[in-house]
């Protein structure tokens, strides 16, 4: 087991948004978490990351009780978060950028070596553009940009916010590839995803959420073929 | 009210250069009135440096852009949007400083139509007033023409992304605007979120107002546009109706992929 979440709940101030969420990821899998606007999926994202404290429940990374523990630490522990809307600096060169990433961990200079050759090799672009700074490139690249920071922290679980946001077609196409890339990788993935078709495509199983709460869950395929879920919860 | 056939905005060969990377070479087309105009084209091909180059934030180096006759090359963006010309952009722009609502923030948009002077706001206080009431009132009817008359009083941040798009539309509307240029304005609505921004944009194009719309979402694209302008590597790649598009092997290859497919035209 990769992660599990047990009976979470958070709230931004007296609103409710997050309540007895019970979810996991296993090791090696893409879950997706899909739902409208509103409904929680990013704040979830949040909580388990730190970011947002939870008001209840728990969270279980590798068996390690990671409840409320700094963001530096969850990451270190080796979960890594790639916000929506990619929140990259822009005034700061792609090779900044990735270095950023690096530093939860000593690392040597050949591993440094060998993480940045890692990111390469996923996004060849971003080795064209080192010197470059972040803000001025294209939004698919620099989505390409964010997704290489988060692996530099070497995560065991990669956390995605809306990875697709923005981008064009071909881009999101690439965007898809690369997560499916990552995972025979072996790091696990859950994503949050607006194109759900995609999304659920790409996922092994998938939670649907709705005004906080997880409404239903399955297999990705067999949640895609229900045509009850997909008009109720998918907006398909 | 404008002919239908006419041209309301038009572009000819604009340029623009930064740090010697050509961002934008010899661009040409224009939009007819009551059109819905789409933009499309992979990310860095220039969409948003033209929109900038058309509203004024920042102009080309080169070319010609008339607006309803006028030259709107070098003229700053609050004269632009003054000649009728209104902007939302990609990334969601909210005031929220004093607590500013949703309603507030649709007000916002009647500034620049409300200017009474300082006499007037000393000695003729009833007619500065009836102008912010109608203004208010204008700004509600807005907020139901997008459905968002509930929420009026609510803080913009606690609305759901897709809904602050709504506001940002209605509050570009509240400028009376005879075209809009929407930057983006699908990107991260689901499904059924965009079916309803579809009929919205329908609507406003049945008020007569034309929209130019830059968008990655293709059954929105496909779905509304009367004509299309492909833009690739800041160079026109292509133009035409939909369905043309959507056959065009250059386009597919440079920018459609597999979302040829969400076109909903037989190949």
């Amino acid at each position: 087991m990769m992660l599990k979440a047990e009976g979470i709940s958070a709230s931004y101030g007296r609103v409710k948004v997050l309540k007895d969420i019970n979810m996991s990821v296993e090791n090696g899998e893409i879950v997706c978490l899909v739902g409208a606007n509103g409904a929680g999926k990013s704040t979830l994202l949040k909580v388990i990351s730190g970011i947002v404290p939870a008001a209840s429940g728990k969270f279980l990374f590798e068996g390690q009780d990671i409840t409320n523990r700094k963001p530096d630490f969850i990451v270190k522990a080796g979960l890594s978060h790639v916000p929506e809307g990619r929140q990259i600096f822009a005034d700061l060169t792609v090779r900044q950028n990735l270095l950023l990433g690096s530093y939860v961990h000593k690392v040597t200079k050949e591993e440094m070596e060998r993480l940045f050759n890692s990111v390469f090799d996923l996004f060849p672009i971003l080795k064209t553009r080192l010197t470059q700074k972040a803000g001025t490139m294209s939004g698919g690249e620099q989505q390409m940009l964010a997704i290489g920071r988060g692996l530099m922290s070497q995560p065991k679980l990669l956390l995605l916010d809306e990875p697709s946001l923005g981008l064009a077609p071909l881009m999101v196409e690439t965007i898809l590839k690369v997560i499916q890339n990552l995972r025979s990788t072996g790091i696990s993935i859950l994503l949050v995803e607006q194109n759900v078709n995609a999304a659920l495509q790409i996922s092994d199983r998938a939670y649907v959420m709705e005004t906080g709460s997880i409404v239903t869950h399955g297999k990705a395929r067999e949640l895609m073929e229900n045509d009850e879920i997909r008009k109720s919860y998918l907006g398909m | 009210m404008t002919d239908k056939d006419e041209t309301i905005l038009s572009a000819v060969d604009v340029t623009k250069t930064f740090d010697g990377i050509r961002a934008l070479e010899d661009v040409s087309f224009g939009v007819k009135a009551g059109h819905i105009k789409a933009l499309i084209g992979p990310n860095g091909a220039g969409k948003t440096t033209l929109l900038n180059a058309i509203n004024g934030i920042l102009p080309p180096d080169r070319g010609h852009i008339h607006f309803l006759g006028h030259d709107v090359v070098g003229q700053t963006a609050d004269r632009v949007a003054a000649l009728g010309l209104s902007r939302t952009f990609q990334l969601i722009r909210m005031f929220t400083i004093n607590n500013a609502t949703v309603l507030d923030n649709v007000l916002l948009g009647a500034h620049m139509r409300l200017h009474p002077n300082i006499f007037e706001s000393i000695f003729r206080r009833g007619k500065v007033d009836k102008a912010e009431r109608e203004a208010r009132d204008r700004a509600m009817e807005l907020l139901k023409f997008v459905g968002l008359e509930k929420a009026a009083g609510a803080m913009p941040g606690s609305l759901p992304f897709g809904n602050q798009r709504l506001v940002e539309l209605a509050r570009s509307l509240m400028t009376d605007p005879r075209m809009l240029l929407l930057d983006e304005p699908a990107s991260g609505l689901n499904d059924t979120e965009v079916e309803g921004f579809t009929e919205l944009l329908r609507a406003i194009r049945q008020k007569g107002i034309t929209i130019l719309l830059v968008e990655h979402n293709m059954k929105l694209v496909m779905n509304i546009a009367d004509d299309i302008v492909v833009l690739d590597f800041g160079k026109k790649l292509a133009e035409g109706t939909p369905q043309s598009i959507c056959a065009n092997p250059e386009v597919i290859e440079a920018y459609l992929g597999t979302a040829q497919k969400e076109c909903g035209f037989e190949p």
